[in-house]
């Protein structure tokens, strides 16, 4: 032992030393975020990612110019590529800030002549041809106005074969040959002539669901290429392109002016693609962040941890599905056997205990109680077993048994606690269940194949317009969409009725008839209004999450 | 001794052509990547656009044929889910991921070194037993658990480091020393082991006859002997770690391949899960038939075996 006494020493010197080493550390990472906070006006280079700048909330006068920064958390950004074919839908957060959209929304998921390009549009009785007059104020970050020939080349770019636009399909239906079914008349008049009727292509072509009815410039892309727009886009948004690393962040800075915003509260804001949540909420409670979404099981104890909690309620509906339930050897061929499901759980423990309190029973799959085209007098179904029970024994339920999918889901991480819930009530009611472990995408496959007879599974339905409702129910329900789970000539002649329409009216009055027959005839486990949750600190005062698709109202953080 | 190398290249070839085909199909495995990519009320028709534009609706050979030909004109093909280059992707994330593995390296150097001589040195004491519980540690906390602890500990208590992100160099400290704790542990002990071998040798007690110090027997003489088997493993632990990245890059937002790979398994994207898989491999078979050359030229035995 003695001969090893001097080697304490050096030990001593290492263990120092590596506790100096991270005290420096510290030091230096102080200083770092102060000099961040203190160059937030200057931009800022790929080097470092931009820090959030935590000012205390006050009464804020009138802005003359942006000020300041806000930083959002994400967990996926989409592509990350921001040009209109190059995106899906999930990116549209980032994708609006850059870029106008054809036709305006508004954040109540309605169509506003007041909020896109077009100031004005009309359509022809048939339904065939429309025609849009666009605004001549707006200009593109590099001065060029948005005319016509913008819209057309995007369109083009948007329906091309390459495009990954996640709803292009639903203009390419009406839509084929963009260069000769485009027409423009004067540089803000264009005539879109539709090949069959499309009575919601202002829809398609507008900024609610997808990316699709977003307008890139076609000189600046054509200059530069259009492999290589994406990485130096310019839009005509509030906010121009800075600066990206993809996997990390996308830095924006605001337009002084904009013409469909005004002057945008924030000076830079910044998404970061932070996948796991610890580590996004570990940012907020640092103040390197600003915004995070937040699963519905952590959002009450970040509430009372002092965190503002904004909810987009009703933005998703969850329901199971039936499957092949037109089969003779179905069970749920029987009326009976499907209502006796539907009373067999309870909505409301399922939404304080598998959701956090974070939803509200709801009526009719797929449509959230808050949808278009709903009848609210129509209520979630009761909790009652033993109804169940009786209706079960009445339609001579002999035990089949019933596998269900489970499996995670970005939307619905609590989809494995939600089925043993559900499967808790359905055994306590005499229904012989059994638990399939799997996962979304195989479920799916399944789904396209229909070899699911007394499978179900569950998806939540994101909250869309009426024509998204419209196409969706085509796909879901009608016998001859391909993921349908019904084969019922009644909702064949309905949905067809509704396609028929043309006004908004006559539409809405079809989707209720509709979701009416739905609800009488308990066609899905229908179970609850999903919330989605953000959590805030002082920078927010305030945040309508809206009732747009795939995108959360975040043009109402920079709205001044 | 050409011989020898020639075979070793060629069985690093072989190797990477068997790795080739059980990715391919390995991902191709998983199911349709379309299924993924869509949202969930997207149509079959655009679900067979999309397999089309894809390639994936073409048969297995050709897609096979295809996925060679590119690789051996130096293109990974296109990436299923944003259409750009693969090559494009991993360009941007390769560096950032050789970044890490630098800081990690240079952490497990740093710590493993001086844990690994204490142990041997202060053998059977409670150093000796605190070092190995260190090792023991660090092969047994999960790395994932062990990011979250430290982000709860230094960014949301103590605010002295970032939480995530790519940035100046307090935002390598975290998930550096995530990733190399692992190989910290095997080090460590290896060390300890060889150190202790070479302690017990008959050079070492001609040293201490001639009054040398012990602090130059250990760390000039006995701990260079020692380091041959250490660097040899190291390297390929090294190597690894580009792999093993995955989970701290996931954990601390690290804009790195391991989260590339991440995206690429969650949307089916299964050119970039190839090259990905293929680039480490190709990285670690290197590494490994570097080391074996430059240990049958240190080694005659080897080369003669």
């Amino acid at each position: 032992m003695t001969r090893y006494r001097s080697l304490r020493i050096p030990f001593i010197v290492a263990t120092l030393t590596a506790f100096m080493l991270i005290l420096a550390s510290a030091c230096s990472s102080s200083s770092d975020s102060v000099e961040s906070t203190s160059s937030s006006s200057s931009s800022t280079s790929a080097t470092s990612v931009p820090a959030a700048t935590a000012a205390p909330a006050t009464s804020v006068p009138a802005v003359v110019k942006p000020q300041g920064k806000l930083t959002v958390a994400l967990t996926d950004l989409g592509n990350e590529t921001p040009s209109v074919w190059q995106e899906y839908a999930f990116g549209k957060s980032y994708m609006r800030m850059l870029f106008d959209a054809f036709n305006g929304t508004n954040d109540a998921g309605e169509m506003d002549k007041g909020n896109g390009a077009s100031k004005e549009w009309s359509m022809s009785e048939d339904a065939q041809t429309w025609s849009f007059t666009l605004r001549e104020n707006i200009k593109f970050h590099n001065g060029d106005p948005l005319t016509a020939e913008d819209v057309k080349f995007s369109i083009g770019l948007m329906t091309s074969e390459d495009s990954v636009a996640s709803y292009k399909t639903k203009v390419t239906a009406s839509i084929q040959d963009a260069e000769n079914q485009i027409t423009i008349v004067s540089p803000y008049e264009i005539v879109i002539e539709t090949s069959k009727p499309a009575a919601y292509l202002n829809w398609d072509l507008s900024d609610i669901q997808g990316v699709e009815g977003l307008v890139q410039p076609k000189n600046y892309t054509e200059t530069v290429g259009i492999e290589e727009f994406a990485n130096d886009p310019i839009g005509s948004g509030p906010y121009k392109w800075v600066d990206q690393r993809k996997g990390d962040f996308m830095e924006f800075e605001a337009m002084d002016k904009h013409w469909r915003v005004g002057v945008p509260k924030f000076k830079t804001f910044t998404f970061r693609v932070i996948p796991e949540e610890s580590t996004r909420i570990a940012a907020l409670k640092a103040n390197e962040v600003d915004v995070i979404s937040v699963s519905r099981e952590r959002a009450p104890q970040l509430e009372k941890d002092g965190q503002k909690i904004f909810s987009k309620v009703g933005a998703s509906v969850l329901g199971l599905y039936f499957h092949e339930q037109y089969l003779d050897e179905s069970v749920w061929k029987d009326i009976r056997v499907r209502e006796a499901f539907n009373l067999a759980i309870n909505r409301d423990e399922l939404c304080e205990f598998v959701f956090a309190g974070q939803c509200t029973p709801a009526s009719v799959y797929p449509w959230p109680d808050i949808a278009p085209g709903t009848d609210n007098s129509l209520k979630a179904l009761p909790y009652d077993p033993e109804r169940a029970k009786a209706l079960l024994s009445d339609a001579g339920y002999d035990g089949a048994e019933v596998a269900i999918r489970s499996y995670p889901r970005a939307d619905v991480p609590e989809g494995p606690r939600f089925i043993e819930a559900v499967a808790g009530y359905l055994d306590a009611v005499g229904i012989n269940t059994k638990i399939i472990p799997t996962e979304y995408a195989s479920y799916r496959k399944e789904r396209l194949a229909h070899t699911l007879n007394n499978g179900s599974g569950y998806l939540a339905a994101p909250n869309r317009p009426l024509a998204g409702f419209q196409g969706v129910m085509r796909v879901l329900n009608h016998s001859e969409g391909a993921f349908t789970s019904t084969k019922d000539p009644e909702i064949d002649r309905l949905m067809e009725a509704w396609e028929a329409t043309i006004t908004e009216a006559d539409s809405l009055a079809a989707s209720v008839a509709l979701y009416t027959y739905m609800y009488n005839q308990f066609t899905h486990l229908t179970c609850c209004n999903m919330s989605i949750s953000y959590a805030t600190n002082d920078q927010v005062d305030s945040w309508d999450l809206g009732k747009r698709v795939w995108d959360d109202g975040f043009t109402n953080l920079y709205q001044p | 001794m050409q011989r020898y190398i020639i075979r070793r290249i060629g069985e690093a070839v072989l190797a990477l052509l068997a790795l080739s085909i059980i990715i391919f199909l390995m991902v191709r495995l998983t199911g349709d990547p379309a299924l993924l990519m869509l949202p969930p009320d997207a149509g079959k028709e655009a679900l067979e656009d999309l397999r089309h534009s894809m390639g994936v609706d073409k048969p297995l050979v050709v897609q096979y044929g295809l996925f060679i030909r590119d690789y051996s004109t130096g293109s990974f093909g296109d990436s299923l889910r944003s259409k750009s280059p693969v090559s494009e992707l991993i360009k941007d994330r390769l560096p950032n991921s050789m970044k890490l593995v630098g800081v990690a390296a240079l952490i497990v150097i740093l710590i493993s070194i001086p844990l690994g001589v204490l142990s041997a040195v202060y053998k059977g004491t409670l150093i000796d037993t605190t070092c190995t519980g260190i090792a023991v540690l660090g092969q047994a906390i999960p790395v994932f658990w062990l990011g979250m602890l430290l982000i709860q500990v230094f960014t949301v208590s103590l605010g002295w480091l970032p939480s995530s992100g790519m940035g100046g160099f307090t935002h390598y400290i975290m998930p550096a020393f995530s990733l190399g704790f692992f190989t910290v542990a095997a080090i460590t002990r290896l060390l300890r082991s060889s150190l202790l071998e070479a302690l017990d040798s008959e050079y070492i007690k001609l040293a201490r006859i001639k009054g040398l110090s012990e602090f130059i027997i250990v760390w000039k003489h006995a701990l260079r002997n020692s380091l041959i088997s250490v660097v040899t493993l190291g390297g390929i632990y090294i190597a690894i770690l580009i792999t093993l990245g995955i989970l701290v890059e996931v954990v601390f937002a690290w804009p790195g391949m391991g989260r590339l790979l991440y995206q690429g398994i969650v949307f089916r994207d299964f050119p970039v899960v190839q090259a990905v898989v293929m680039i480490s491999a190709g990285i670690v078979i290197t590494t490994s038939l570097v080391v074996d050359i430059a240990y049958a030229y240190l080694d005659p035995r080897i080369r003669l075996q």
